[in-house]
């Protein structure tokens, strides 16, 4: 089966670009991190370019692991969250930008470009929003058991959801 | 363990798990720190596990096929583009199976078609081409004269074994400097040979639109790759102790469960229509696609793709098209196809549904609900009055003079009179000259039937770039003397070669007609792409020979692209049925592998003539009625 060649749909392209922008924004304080997250950015332009899943996938990765660096550092759970939102935006808007270039081609796509961007950003802030709240509820000390029975319930969760 | 037990099971250890961060004292009293260690590494290694099995569980994305341009062909000479990609560096000293080298197979190719050509041209016998070769003196193009001459590893730059590199190197420009040459020894066309030419196009295999497990409902990956994350950054949260990072896998959890809740459905409906469906070759007809909303709920995404049949190239806007339709709603897109001859069919429009994040996707096909399904081009009777295609066929019923003498108007012999012979035929002349009674014995005439067989093989399917396959031009063109034919009386035939596009006997008449038009304008007899089958030589005279009674004389409409075409006119006009050979030329001449395959068509249009069957090379750039124009005595 053959592909169609045609560009970039723009908006997908300025989606991306802008959450990696903000990420990298948000990084700015933390240089290790943001050493990180420029890297990662080279490698989702470099999967936008080559339109390759593979790369975009390991350059958005790559920049949410800066974003859990920087986390790991001692940042709060709400920037946490809310700097790992358009580290996946990134990563959802260029895939978005690339099955639509080698499925449509040339066509107009923005329609469904800004109904996929909102659609996606009303699920991760939901999330976001969800885990934040559940943060400010339950609060008290580390427990390694208590670590280990969440991470449980996120490979079970996971699981479910995968079948 | 079904969904319900491992999400009752997740959520009792997530509930447990934040009554432990709440009051972490109660998990010292119920279990000694070096357990939860154990446990909280153990399921850290499941979750790495289980993410990396997620992201080699998909499979590649959903590619959509290309019907803006026609399938690609072979194209003639590819053969030569192949010979030349085998001389590589590495070839200088690697045998091959066959134990020869791509260089000395290349060699060989090309020595065989160069004597042939120094023989019909220059009229010399094989060994004083072969002599004029080894010295160099059959042209005055030194690398030409070199690449038979010469050894066969001319030096190379040291630059050229770099890993980057790709080398002009020096045997393959001989090589191409050698078929310039040849071209300019029989007249044709002389590409440039010293730039190489770019790399062929791959020939499009028996897909050309979907037509497997559809609908077909898959992943397109982002689940995976959100369940790798989230189980990854889990697995790092708690190695670091950070109940923080832990809780960014709830972004992908939320992303998974948007892609679950809402399932795709190709709940659409499709209509087309045409500006006109009868058009004439060559006029742009514009198409124009409606997709709908038929569900109860909104679909975030729909992606057409017009089902354009595969002889119809897209001239102006695009198949293509993508939106979000409320239910009840609807859009369109137009797009403009150049009609060629032939009855096109559209195919049913393939549609991909999306889920709102992107993560599952249906595919499926969807026939127009209201329109044309069919575009019908050309295929009309001829307005030229021409030659017929043999001296033998006549232009009237009956005046084609036979082989055994009997009743007619031309003498032919005198013999013994034997009784019952009539009066009239009695030579009174000669009974009064020698008293003897003999009879007048005259030419007879008889009505010839003529068989108009297509050559569909898969080799004949070749075509220059971006054009119609040479079938299909050999359809019109069969069409064509048909229906010349079969105006002037003359009974015709029609079948393809090998046989699978079935058989119309032998007939005259409108009906007749018509019936071939159906046979040869549609794609079931003559299609738009190769077959995939190749029968031999034997095997498919013996099929058309069967079907053949032995008066017939056959037109063979056949490219002549491989030995094989020839072969089988060979063997019908040994078998005799008279043959000649209409072959429609598509051959491209601005290439160096099309001067190879215009100089291997050459030698055979040549082969067949000095076999004495009537070749009409047509350049399809003339029209149809170049065909029968052509076809003289």
């Amino acid at each position: 089966m053959s592909r169609t060649e045609g560009v970039l749909p723009r908006f997908s392209l300025g989606v991306t670009a802008v959450s990696t922008l903000v990420v990298a924004g948000l990084l700015v304080t933390a240089p290790g991190p943001l050493a990180v997250a420029i890297l990662g950015a080279a490698v989702l332009a470099g999967g936008l370019a080559r339109r390759r899943d593979g790369a975009l996938a390991v350059g958005a990765g790559t920049l949410f692991s800066a974003v859990v660096l920087a986390g790991i550092d001692g940042r709060s759970t709400g920037w946490l969250l809310a700097a790992s939102v358009p580290a996946l935006l990134a990563w959802t808007s260029a895939r978005h930008a690339v099955a639509l270039a080698r499925q449509v081609g040339e066509a107009a796509t923005l329609r469904v470009e800004l109904v996929r961007t909102l659609s996606t950003l009303t699920a991760l802030v939901t999330g976001g929003v969800s885990a934040s709240l559940l943060a400010r509820t339950v609060t008290g000390g580390e427990s390694p058991l208590a670590l280990a029975l969440l991470l449980v319930a996120v490979v079970a969760f996971t699981v479910a959801l995968r079948r | 363990m079904t969904d319900r037990r491992v999400v009752a099971v997740g959520l009792l250890a997530g509930c447990v798990g934040l009554l432990l961060v709440a009051v972490p004292n109660l998990a010292g009293a119920a279990v000694p720190p070096l357990a939860a260690v154990v446990l909280t590494v153990a399921v850290g290694l499941v979750a790495i596990g289980l993410a990396v099995r997620a992201l080699l569980a998909d499979g590649e994305p959903v590619d959509l096929p290309t019907p803006e341009r026609r399938p690609v062909y072979r194209s003639a000479g590819a053969e030569f583009a192949a010979l030349l990609e085998d001389v590589g560096l590495a070839g200088r000293r690697k045998l091959d199976a066959d134990g020869e080298t791509g260089r000395e197979r290349l060699r060989a190719v090309l020595a065989d078609l160069a004597v042939d050509v120094l023989g019909r041209t220059d009229g010399d016998d094989p060994e004083t081409a072969a002599e004029r070769l080894a010295d160099g003196t059959w042209t005055e193009d030194p690398d030409a004269a070199a690449f038979f001459a010469a050894g066969y590893r001319p030096p190379v730059s040291r630059l050229a074994y770099l890993p980057w590199a790709r080398p002009d190197l020096p045997f393959v420009r001989r090589a191409r400097h050698a078929v310039a040459a040849l071209a300019q020894n029989v007249g044709d066309t002389v590409p440039t040979p010293d730039e190489p030419d770019g790399a062929a196009p791959t020939p499009a295999d028996d897909y050309y639109w979907p037509t497997g497990d559809l609908p077909q409902t898959r992943s397109t990956g982002l689940t995976a790759g959100v369940t790798a994350g989230a189980l990854a950054v889990s697995a790092v949260g708690v190695g670091f102790g950070q109940p923080a990072v832990v809780l960014t896998a709830a972004l992908g959890l939320a992303l998974a469960t948007a892609a679950r809740v809402w399932s795709p459905t190709a709940d659409v409906a499709l209509t087309r229509s045409l500006s006109t469906d009868r058009p004439a070759p060559g006029d742009e007809v514009t198409v124009t696609v409606t997709v709908r909303n038929t569900g109860d709920r909104t679909l975030p995404e729909i992606r057409l793709l017009d089902g354009v049949p595969p002889g119809c190239a897209v001239v102006d806007g695009s198949p293509r098209l993508t939106t979000a339709l409320r239910p009840g709603k609807a859009t369109t897109a137009s797009y403009t196809v150049e009609a060629v001859d032939g009855r096109h069919t559209f195919e049913p429009g393939v549609v991909v549904v999306g889920d709102p994040v992107g993560a599952t996707e249906m595919v499926t096909t969807v026939e127009a609900a209201d329109g044309p399904t069919e575009l019908d081009c050309g295929f009309g009777r001829p307005t030229t009055a021409t030659d017929p295609p043999r001296p033998s066929v006549t232009v009237h019923p009956g005046q084609w003079v036979g082989p055994e003498s009997g009743a007619g108007v031309e003498f032919d012999t005198l013999r013994e009179y034997r009784t019952g012979d009539p009066p009239a035929r009695i030579d009174w002349r000669h009974r009064a000259k020698t008293g003897d009674l003999a009879t007048v014995e005259f030419r007879e005439p008889r009505l010839s039937k003529v068989a108009v067989v297509v050559d569909t093989r898969p080799a004949a399917y070749v075509a220059t770039p971006g054009g119609v396959p040479a079938p299909r031009h050999g359809a019109v063109a069969a069409f064509t003397l048909t229906s010349q034919l079969l105006a002037e009386g003359v009974p015709v035939g029609v079948g393809t070669v090998p046989l699978d596009g079935g058989w119309t006997p032998v007939g005259t008449g409108s009906a007749h007609r018509a019936s071939v038009r159906e046979q040869l304008a549609g794609d079931d007899a003559v299609p738009w792409l190769a077959p995939d089958t190749d029968p031999s030589v034997p095997d498919v005279v013996a099929a058309l020979t069967a079907r053949l009674a032995a008066d017939v004389q056959v037109v063979f409409v056949s490219p002549l692209c491989d030995d094989d075409s020839v072969a089988i006119a060979r063997r019908l006009d040994a078998a005799g049925h008279s043959v000649t050979v209409v072959s429609p030329d598509c051959t491209e001449s601005g290439s160096l592998a099309g001067a190879y395959g215009r100089l291997e068509r050459w030698r055979r249009l040549s082969t067949l003539r000095r076999a004495d069957i009537p070749v009409t090379d047509w350049d399809t750039g003339d029209g149809i009625e170049g065909v029968a124009r052509r076809v003289t005595h």
